[in-house]
């Protein structure tokens, strides 16, 4: 910051600090630091927030978690319920994830119904664990056509510093290994599930997850399309385009999405799924040093 | 090999295009895009008076609905939304017509598969039908992969998808196809090495499953290479639309 | 967007030729506009032209839990929400005046009118019965929407299939299109909508109002009837009073109406199950 304040003082016939400069400009502000490869708040163009993963952080929810990216943080609850099987797949249980960006976590939502980006995520989110095959809707069967677990995924920002995508679904990962349903009985119609006494490996179940997807998100500055990787909040409001790119632990992808901008060539999206394996890399270490 | 609507032949075959302009009289302007089974109704009006909450000084609000064909408009149809809207800011020319809004209506029509696609279709038709200042156009192709056989599909039917291992959905403008064609004649060699088409730049990719890389980007190909029967069709729309216009104003 | 109001010149000019026994698109004054309808390629889809009105219906079922106090009865459910794209003025999220009356009057015609047998959609008694739901999309705007709205239930709900079901003790099949052909709605009657318009204080009485006309009018009233000739729904909320004699004349006319589109959406059933 230092070095930008001095070369404008240089200028004598109109100066001002580099906050004001940020106010009034915030886009040319920006493409200053870019040229000399660097970002505001001191990272590379592609180098990622320090990240951190809690499991477990909600002890009445079956499973849950927090991700913190920077500055946003997400909390993720899993709460297991037993419910009527559809008439088309008796033996399919739900997986219902929601997301909820609500103006606790930034000043930029509002309060009421869902704002168009939270049900994008969530949507988002539904996809992959659906289409991906995160996990087998037959293990969530109690009996067929009777009852089955619905798993209500609910996702809490509770602070919003950009890329709520990819936290979300971390957090949402990261709550369904946590997750531990206590093994129920049916008898003639009535579901029981036992209560009381700690929930240990003879009591209880966990989930078996046939496939771990964590995402990578970048965002493209300019109309040179600059790739930033994990934009903040600022950076994202900013600029036009985004790029996600979700892998599983094999290196398979789950997601690609490319919205908004100008034409990308292809070359553009190979560097970001490069990039994306490393990271999902470093984040499933993350995930596993808890 | 034969497909599973028993019309088609090959897996890269598109089903039949279909499109009319200017079908409704309140907008400014409309069209009707369909893939086979799939059809989407698109209403532009604009410029027209901005709500003062959404008023940008230095260009056009573009606001996109979309609506369902059966139910209330849900989760889904918010996406379709921002993804088509996020698509044609960068196309539309919106510093021309500042401190206005330009609404867009989505109506599926009928449902058989790719509704992003023949969405994305309509809405350019609607949009030049309206004289809407754009950049270029562009022409959206959804395909998908087999689960069993790991085919890679193009342009599939609900019954096909509902045996998709992943689907993709991208969308070309019709600059990025110029430059590849000029790349193509000079560097052929390294594009065949690639194995893909390496020059078409993406405007929009939306994919979702279990695929690898290498799909994706064979993905990519093929569905360039049809985008562009899309891009001559709407070409051929535009023109047949507006011969029809002179007519009429030398009668 | 707010609506544009027709000028003292159009509205002038309206009323000039209405006094001079004309209509501005050339028709009588007991005339409705020229009726298209249109079948998809699916089962209880429907497109209505009515002039350059457009509407879209679309039938599709499910199968629900019925209410405990209500055990065999199925569900009828009507969406009727105005979608911009018919008219700039309709917002997303937010209901004019008129659209609740348009949404209201749509209901009263078909769903307390008991168009449909819904005791017919049960399934299993207090387990399983069928939900029918009309979605009705308006696309064009050009006056007249609730006529045109009926006219596309009315005949998507005869032009609609639900799936065959065979039941085995507690046990319920569903059987694919494929499997068993499918089965059609039991209809009683086909209520059609008569709308009438209003101009100098009634003297003026005019059937199927464009959007202009609307704008203009002085009042109107919507008559639904079969052709039985039964009286199914009766709205005049608001506008000038009118005399008796001149609704005992006008749901003559609308007899005759309803007969004349009945015959059409008979035929144009018909004809597209000549096709299949």
């Amino acid at each position: 910051m230092a070095s930008t304040t001095d070369s404008l003082a240089a200028s004598p016939a109109f100066t001002f600090s580099a906050s004001t400069f940020q106010k009034l400009h915030p886009t040319e502000y920006f493409r200053k630091f870019i040229s000399q490869g660097v970002r505001p708040d001191g990272r590379l163009l592609d180098s990622f927030r320090p990240t951190t993963v809690h499991y477990g952080v909600i002890t009445t929810a079956n499973g849950s978690a927090m991700v913190r990216i920077g500055g946003t943080t997400v909390v993720c609850g899993i709460k297991a319920e037993v419910a009527e099987p559809k008439l088309d797949s008796p033996d399919q249980g739900y997986l219902v994830p929601n997301v909820d960006l609500s103006p606790i976590c930034s000043s930029a939502f509002r309060p009421g119904s869902p704002s168009e980006q939270a049900q994008v995520v969530s949507e988002a989110i539904h996809r992959v664990l659906k289409e991906s095959k995160v996990l087998d809707l037959k293990d969530l069967c109690i009996e067929e056509a009777k009852a089955v677990w619905a798993l209500w995924i609910d996702v809490v920002c509770v602070s919003y510093d950009g890329n709520i995508y990819d936290a979300a679904l971390i957090s949402v990962m990261a709550a369904l290994l946590n997750v531990r349903i206590r093994k129920p009985t049916y008898d003639e119609g009535i579901v029981k599930v036992p209560g009381g006494e700690a929930i240990n490996d003879e009591n209880s179940f966990k989930l078996n997850l046939t496939r771990i997807p964590l995402s990578t998100s970048f965002v493209l500055f300019d109309t040179d399309l600059t790739l930033l990787a994990d934009p903040n909040f600022a950076e994202e409001s900013i600029t036009q385009g985004q790029i996600s790119v979700t892998i599983d632990e094999h290196g398979r992808l789950c997601r690609i999405s490319k919205v908004g901008a100008a034409s990308t060539s292809q070359s553009l999206l190979k560097q970001c799924i490069e990039r994306a394996k490393i990271r999902s890399h470093e984040l499933r270490s993350i995930m596993n040093q808890q | 090999m034969s497909r599973l609507d028993r019309t088609r032949t090959s897996a890269h075959q598109l089903r039949p295009f279909f499109s009319s302009q200017n079908l409704l009289n309140r907008s400014d302007g409309s069209a009707q895009f369909d893939f086979g089974g799939s059809s989407v109704l698109c209403s532009v009006v604009g410029p027209a008076e901005v709500k003062l909450r959404d008023e940008k000084l230095d260009k056009a609000t573009i606001e996109v609905v979309a609506r369902p064909l059966v139910g209330l408009p849900g989760v889904k149809d918010k996406a379709l939304e921002q993804n088509i809207r996020e698509s044609l800011e960068p196309l539309i020319l919106s510093g021309l017509h500042p401190r206005t809004m330009l609404q867009i209506v989505i109506q599926t029509m009928k449902d058989d598969g790719c509704i992003l696609s023949t969405a994305f279709n309509a809405v350019i038709l609607a949009l030049l039908d309206a004289g809407i200042p754009l950049k270029s156009i562009l022409g959206s192709v959804t395909c998908m992969i087999d689960a069993q056989s790991s085919e890679i599909l193009l342009d599939p039917t609900t019954e096909e998808l509902s045996r998709a291992r992943s689907t993709h959905v991208f969308v070309f403008d019709n600059k990025s196809s110029v430059q590849s064609e000029q790349g193509k004649m000079n560097v052929d060699t390294d594009d065949q090495e690639a194995g893909t088409s390496s020059l078409a730049a993406v405007l929009f990719s939306d994919s979702t499953g279990m695929f690898t890389e290498q799909e994706y980007f064979e993905c990519a190909h093929f569905c360039f290479k049809a985008s562009q029967a899309v891009h001559g069709f709407i070409r051929t729309a535009v023109q047949k639309k507006l011969e029809k216009e002179y007519q009429q104003t030398q009668a | 967007m707010k609506e544009l109001e027709p000028s003292t010149n159009e509205r002038e000019f309206v009323l000039a030729a209405l006094r001079d026994g004309a209509r501005i698109d050339g028709r009588n004054f007991y005339d409705f506009r020229t009726l298209r309808l249109s079948f998809g390629a699916d089962y209880g889809a429907v497109e209505v032209q009515l002039g350059n009105t457009r509407v879209l219906a679309k039938v599709s079922c499910e199968v629900i839990r019925p209410f405990p106090d209500k055990p065999t009865e199925g569900f009828l459910m009507f969406n009727t929400e105005l979608s911009p794209m018919a008219s700039p003025a309709f917002e997303v999220g937010r209901q004019t005046d008129e659209e609740v009356l348009v949404s209201r009057l749509i209901e009263k015609a078909m769903k307390r009118s008991r168009a449909l047998d819904t005791e017919g959609l049960c399934i299993v008694a207090g387990e399983k019965v069928w939900s029918i739901r009309v979605d009705i999309h308006f696309l064009d705007h050009d006056g007249n929407l609730v006529d045109a709205a009926c006219i596309a239930a009315i005949t998507a709900l005869q032009h609609f299939r639900r799936p065959d079901v065979t039941v085995v003790g507690e046990d319920v099949t569903i059987h694919t299109l494929e499997q068993r052909n499918p089965v059609p709605l039991s209809i009683h009657h086909i209520p059609i909508c008569v709308t009438f318009a209003f101009f100098d204080n009634g003297n003026h009485v005019i059937v199927d109002p464009t959007h202009l006309e609307e704008q203009i009018k002085e009042g109107d009233m919507t008559i639904t009837l079969n052709v039985h000739k039964e009286v199914c729904a009766l709205s005049k909320a608001g506008g000038i009073p009118m005399e008796l004699d001149q609704i005992i004349q006008c749901s003559k006319i609308a007899v005759i109406k309803v007969a004349e589109i009945t015959a059409q959406i008979e035929a144009a059933l018909a004809a597209d199950a000549k096709k299949r």
